[in-house]
């Protein structure tokens, strides 16, 4: 029996086989070319020469095993090959049965095998089995991959500008469409960013990373601090510390120091929350132990943490105490009013800013920088929470120490050593040695993610050189023309000075006389007088209204409403204006003025949490008109 | 037992031009109904049996009947009933008086010492009776007091069941039905066979079915069957199809995962490349191929799957499951 039909069979199948060998070879290649592209790409940017090398070896072997293995899959064997002819060619299967027959495989008579197999020949030598699954060059990835290689031809070619620009676009998104346009093989300037990109960064800018750093590390420290802040705040020191190596790249450290904001910044939003204390972790130390704490909170002045050990310690004695406990605590306590008495008293304290360094705010509210007593207000409260809790009064002594509590964290909103303004000064401090280096590095314009930390920035604005605060309107400002005396309140500074040079836009200027800033509504004198009479001073801005407003915690909703009607708008109006973008007859910084002290008496009542206190005091500070928040601070 | 002739180009010719005149001699006086004309003589060429299932009135005994006028062929007709014993059918041994007058035992054969048997509503008899059938079709022998009598070649059963009127009806056993080759289901006529049935049969004139082939050419027609060449390859792809019926295999539809209780027996595969090879005779070819596979898998598998009571409730016909089967495994 002749062979030939299985030769004919191993011919279509070699040839099929071929086909699709090169079938996988042009697909192949148009992924070496996707490949190519890329390492071209990537050597253009710098990319270490061990890397470029090792990912195209992986590249070329990953492509290399994927076409074996696809022609494999695609391969086919004579048999096969006899019964896809057969399909193609309509043979009925003649095929397959000569081939079996050929094998000796076949069942049924040897005659008949014979005229099967003769008919099988006579076919086979006039099939064109080319038909049978042609040649079909993968075209869509032969070209996709040569438009990869022009591509990756052309970004080559222009690598050291598309580098600068994807330097700006990673520093500064609104600055990238600036960086892309010029071209960078005619502008020197650009070639001089390029070399600056490599540059590292200056000693100063170092050492100001470096001691925000430990300052962060000295905020993990903070009592009863929750986890996840302690370890925010150690990656952002991390990230800190990373970007002051001295080795490291300006570049590298701009990004270092873009996460330690971020990181910084969460553990603010959360400080400003009141969140970042771990109540369960205060409320397992023991008395003591808070004792301890709220002594070293008070030596470092951290109110928010001598807030929260108040408060804890609050608890537990509302939990009752065994009269160990009890006797321990109240010797601490006593302990603790004699060393702060101590210090009070002592010249190095004052040297250390304690009295002089607070702000108006606190100066009002603390009774004794009206009184001039030496003794340490808190001494006062430790000493009758001592008596308190050796007289066995536990609810005397509760009550004392959530009004210590209370205090704390009323001090803790105001004052500039709380956590959350801490990590915002450090916030700030690092976006400006970011925005330094950046300016240094030759980028002009710049993004500012935090348009409040932005503007205490270095910033070359082209075309503004006039100070942000400075007003452009038509009108000049006006002085604020009456004095700063309501007819109970006491105004600390003199009137008639107008807090700003001049309106903005044409709007009428209606700035107060700075009188109306009168601490003596947080000092608690004019709560005092509990006004709400109508006001000598007359006019907007008049400080005496303001002081006699802020004067009236209780009723001064219904007054303010009652004046501002007279002046036009109501309260609602005035506020849904300045929601709209409109403008009022009556500017949103003097209905402000007039809800504070309401605001500020309703944040002190029972009823408010104390840790949440803080929070609401915060929101309050931040719909403060800008100006006015600016002349506070 | 001689050699077979030699085969050459000219004999699967003259085969086919044989079976084709057949045909036609059928359709003489059996009007329409190719298909099953087709199938049936199929069935006789692979020395198989044919069940028809189909209502009274279509046929059914005239085609059988036809068929053995066409072949020459001793014809028997066993009408299937309650009381029909097996000895009815089989036959009987009794004592009579020889030519020297002296008593002896006489066989009288039943009906189906016959050529072509026509079972008629086979499932009205009761199981005793109907495996009286059993042996015969598939032995091609009859066991008598204790005697075994072979049946004369060829034998082709042909059995009917009415399938509308199942009142007072023996279902046939599983094991009976494997037996048959094929199960056809005769169709009603379309309007233009009734007619022509109608003006073809109610004349004066009675046409007379020629006779086209005897007995020693029907025998040599259903030797060349088994002489059609099966490549190993069709062999796999029958096994497959008998494979697929069954629910423990992996390789079956989910149709019959869902419906089928029990699949084809191994006589299924058997049946499969012998009507395969018929058909590719039929054709005219020496060899079998897909194809023919294809067209009587359908007439092989439909009696040989037992369906679940899911089936009949979601009216899933058997031919459906063979569709699916043979979607899955060709």
């Amino acid at each position: 029996m002749s062979a030939t039909l299985r030769e004919h069979a191993h011919r279509w199948a070699a040839s099929f086989n071929r086909r699709r060998g090169i079938e996988a070879a042009a697909s192949a290649a148009g992924l070496a070319m996707g490949l190519g592209a890329l390492v071209l790409v990537l050597a253009s940017f710098a990319l270490a020469p061990w890397v470029l090398l090792t990912a195209t070896t992986l590249g070329v072997a990953g492509i290399a095993l994927w076409s074996a293995l696809r022609w494999r899959a695609q391969r086919i064997h004579p048999a096969a090959m006899a019964a896809r002819v057969d399909a193609h060619a309509r043979t009925q299967d003649l095929m397959i049965t000569a081939l079996a027959i050929e094998r000796g495989d076949a069942s049924g008579d040897e005659g008949f095998a014979r005229l099967v197999h003769a008919r099988a020949l006579s076919q086979a030598a006039s099939l064109d089995t080319s038909s049978v699954a042609p040649l079909k060059l993968p075209l869509r990835a032969l070209a996709a991959g040569g438009l990869a290689m022009v591509l990756g031809a052309v970004i080559c070619s222009n690598a050291a500008p598309l580098r600068a620009s994807l330097v700006a676009l990673s520093s500064s998104p609104a600055g990238s469409s600036a960086a892309l346009a010029g071209d960078p093989a005619k502008d020197p300037q650009q070639l001089e960013r390029q070399q600056r990109a490599q540059e590292k960064l200056d000693e100063q800018t170092r050492q100001k990373l470096e001691q925000d750093a430990r300052a962060l590390d000295a905020m993990q420290q903070t009592a009863g601090l929750g986890d996840e802040a302690k370890q925010a705040l150690a990656r952002a020191s991390e990230q800190l510390r990373r970007a002051a190596k001295r080795d490291a790249r300006a570049l590298g450290a701009l990004g270092a120091m873009k996460r330690a904001q971020r990181e910084m910044k969460a553990v603010e939003e959360q400080a400003r929350e009141g969140e970042h204390i771990d109540e369960k972790k205060m409320d397992a130390m023991s008395p003591d132990q808070l004792a301890e704490q709220l002594e070293e909170a008070a030596k470092t002045k951290a109110p928010e943490a001598m807030a929260h050990a108040a408060e804890a310690l609050a608890r537990k004695i509302q939990r009752g105490l065994t009269a160990q406990e009890r006797e321990r605590l109240a010797r601490k306590m006593s302990e603790q009013a004699a060393r702060q008495d101590a210090a009070a008293q002592s010249p190095g304290d004052q040297e250390r800013g304690g009295p002089k360094r607070l702000t108006r705010r606190e100066k009002s509210s603390s009774p004794s920088s009206s009184s001039g007593a030496k003794k340490d207000p808190g001494s006062e409260s430790m000493r009758k929470l001592s008596r308190l809790l050796r007289e066995g009064d536990r609810d005397g002594a509760r009550q004392e120490m959530e009004k210590m509590a209370r205090q704390a964290s009323s001090q803790a909103s105001r004052s500039p050593s709380s956590l959350s303004r801490r990590l915002s000064s450090a916030r700030r401090r690092t976006e400006g040695a970011r925005r330094a280096t950046m300016a240094r590095m030759g980028e002009k314009s710049r993004s500012c993610d935090d348009p409040a930390t932005c503007s205490s920035m270095p910033r070359r604005v082209a075309g503004s050189s006039s100070p942000p605060k400075e007003g452009s309107g038509s009108q000049p400002g006006q002085q604020g023309s009456k004095s700063g005396q309501g007819p109970q309140g006491q105004g600390s500074e003199p009137g008639g000075q107008g807090s700003k040079p001049g309106g903005q836009g044409g709007q009428p200027a209606q700035a107060g006389g700075k009188g109306s800033k009168s601490m003596g509504a947080q000092a608690g004198i004019t709560r005092k007088g509990g006004g709400g009479a109508p006001t000598p001073g007359g006019g907007f801005g008049g400080r005496g209204r303001q002081a006699s407003a802020r004067g009236d915690a209780g009723g001064g909703e219904e007054w303010v409403s009652s004046q501002w009607r007279e002046g036009g708008d109501s309260i609602v109006q005035v506020i849904e204006k300045v929601n709209r973008g409109e403008d009022s007859v009556v500017s949103y910084r003097q209905v402000h003025r007039s809800y504070e002290s309401i605001a500020e008496s309703a944040t002190e009542r029972e009823e408010i949490p104390l840790t949440r206190r803080a929070f609401i005091q915060n929101y309050f500070e931040a719909i403060r008109p800008q100006d006015q928040a600016a002349q506070e601070d | 037992m001689t050699q077979p002739p030699a085969i050459d180009a000219a004999r699967i010719v003259q085969a086919r031009a044989s079976l084709d005149s057949l045909e036609a001699a059928i359709h003489q006086v059996f009007i329409g109904q190719e298909a099953l004309v087709h199938r049936v003589i199929l069935g006789l060429l692979s020395r198989g049996n044919v069940l028809l299932e189909g209502p009274p009135g279509l046929g059914k005994t005239l085609l059988v009947s036809v068929l053995s006028q066409a072949l020459d062929l001793e014809f028997s007709r066993i009408q299937f009933t309650p009381d029909l014993m097996p000895a009815d059918i089989t036959g009987t041994t009794a004592l009579m008086r020889g030519a020297d007058g002296a008593p002896e035992l006489t066989f009288h054969p039943g009906p189906i010492f016959a050529h072509i048997v026509l079972a008629d509503e086979i499932n009205r008899a009761t199981p005793k009776t109907q495996s009286a059938l059993l042996e015969a079709m598939q032995e091609r022998h009859v066991t008598i007091s204790g005697e075994r009598r072979k049946l004369e070649e060829p034998f082709f059963v042909l059995a009917t069941q009415n399938p509308i009127e199942m009142e007072g009806t023996y279902p046939l056993p599983e094991a009976q039905l494997d037996r048959f080759l094929f199960k056809l289901d005769v169709p009603f006529p379309s309007i233009e066979v009734l007619q022509q049935i109608g003006m073809q049969t109610t004349g004066l004139e009675q046409p007379e079915v020629p006779r086209v082939m005897n007995r020693d050419t029907l025998m040599d027609l259903q030797q060349l069957v088994r002489r059609v060449v099966v490549a190993p390859e069709l062999a796999h792809k029958a096994a497959r199809i008998v494979v697929a019926t069954h629910t423990a295999q992996s390789q079956c539809p989910d149709m019959v995962r869902r419906y089928v209780q029990w699949g084809a027996s191994p006589r299924a595969m058997q049946a499969l490349l012998v009507a395969g090879r018929a058909e590719a005779l039929m054709d005219g070819r020496a060899w079998m191929t897909e194809g023919d596979l294809a067209a009587v898998a359908p007439d092989i598998l439909r009696h040989r799957m037992i369906l679940n009571f899911d089936a009949k409730l979601e009216e899933i016909t058997p031919d459906a499951i063979v569709s699916a089967v043979l979607s899955e495994a060709l």
